[in-house]
């Protein structure tokens, strides 16, 4: 385990992890294929991040609405039922 | 490499929606007690939650969560771990270390994190963010349908 902590991080390998984080920004975010700086990618990535939050807020407050014109238990057990068929 | 499994695992779906669907089982119980915007807060809230239950407690997010009630408002001063990144790189310039700063502010337990670490940590907050996404809006879809 000290081992690991004290393992010198190359910069080689910190830019792996960094085009690595590229990989799974979605395709409008990635700013093409050559080289792009660390810094742009980093930014990237908290734009998604961000965006990401924003958009759990937005579905909580939908499903916030939703369950109040819910009040039916048969139908959520249906929900539920067909949620883990899925 | 070590971090490669970081990447390779897939959240885990079926236990994402087993805690989430239950914590909204939960809400919908309590729902006519509670204004519509009080329960979105606790619904976003479950959605954190469940995001780290499902994760597991490997990862230093997840703790965060779990522990802070992300988004935290974290007390604790910049721990050696972003210190240390100025070490590991003096040639790396001060755009990158400006924006890995605001990085730490949003991966729950960012702050304290060696920056190979943050890196590691973001790609994982990331895949169960866009998890519990699809999640959520899945079930708006089926609650949509029925209402």
């Amino acid at each position: 385990m000290s081992s690991r902590r004290s393992r010198n991080i190359t910069e080689e390998e910190i830019n792996e992890l960094i085009s690595k984080l590229q990989t799974l920004l979605p395709e409008s975010r990635r700013r093409g294929t050559g080289r792009v700086s660390a810094a742009k990618l980093l930014k990237e990535t908290c734009n998604y991040i961000k965006s990401l939050h924003r958009e759990v807020g937005d579905l909580s407050d939908r499903l916030a609405e939703l369950m109040a014109t819910m009040d039916n238990n048969s139908a959520q057990a249906e929900i539920i039922r067909s949620l883990l068929r899925s | 490499m070590h971090n490669n499994k970081y990447l390779k695992e897939n959240p885990n779906q079926p236990l994402l929606a087993y805690h989430f669907i239950q914590a909204l089982t939960r809400i919908n119980l309590a729902a006519h007690t509670t204004s519509t915007k009080q329960r979105s807060h606790i619904i976003k809230h479950a959605a954190y939650v469940s995001m780290a239950f499902a994760a597991g407690n490997k990862r230093t997010w997840t703790h965060a969560v779990l522990h802070n009630r992300f988004p935290i408002k974290t007390r604790f001063h910049r721990l050696s771990g972003s210190r240390r990144s100025f070490i590991v790189s003096l040639s790396r310039n001060k755009e990158t270390l400006h924006q890995a700063h605001l990085l730490r502010s949003l991966v729950p337990g960012g702050h304290a994190m060696e920056f190979s670490s943050l890196l590691m940590e973001t790609a994982n907050y990331i895949q169960y963010l866009t998890a519990q996404v699809r999640l959520m809006q899945c079930i708006v879809e089926k609650f949509d349908m029925h209402v």
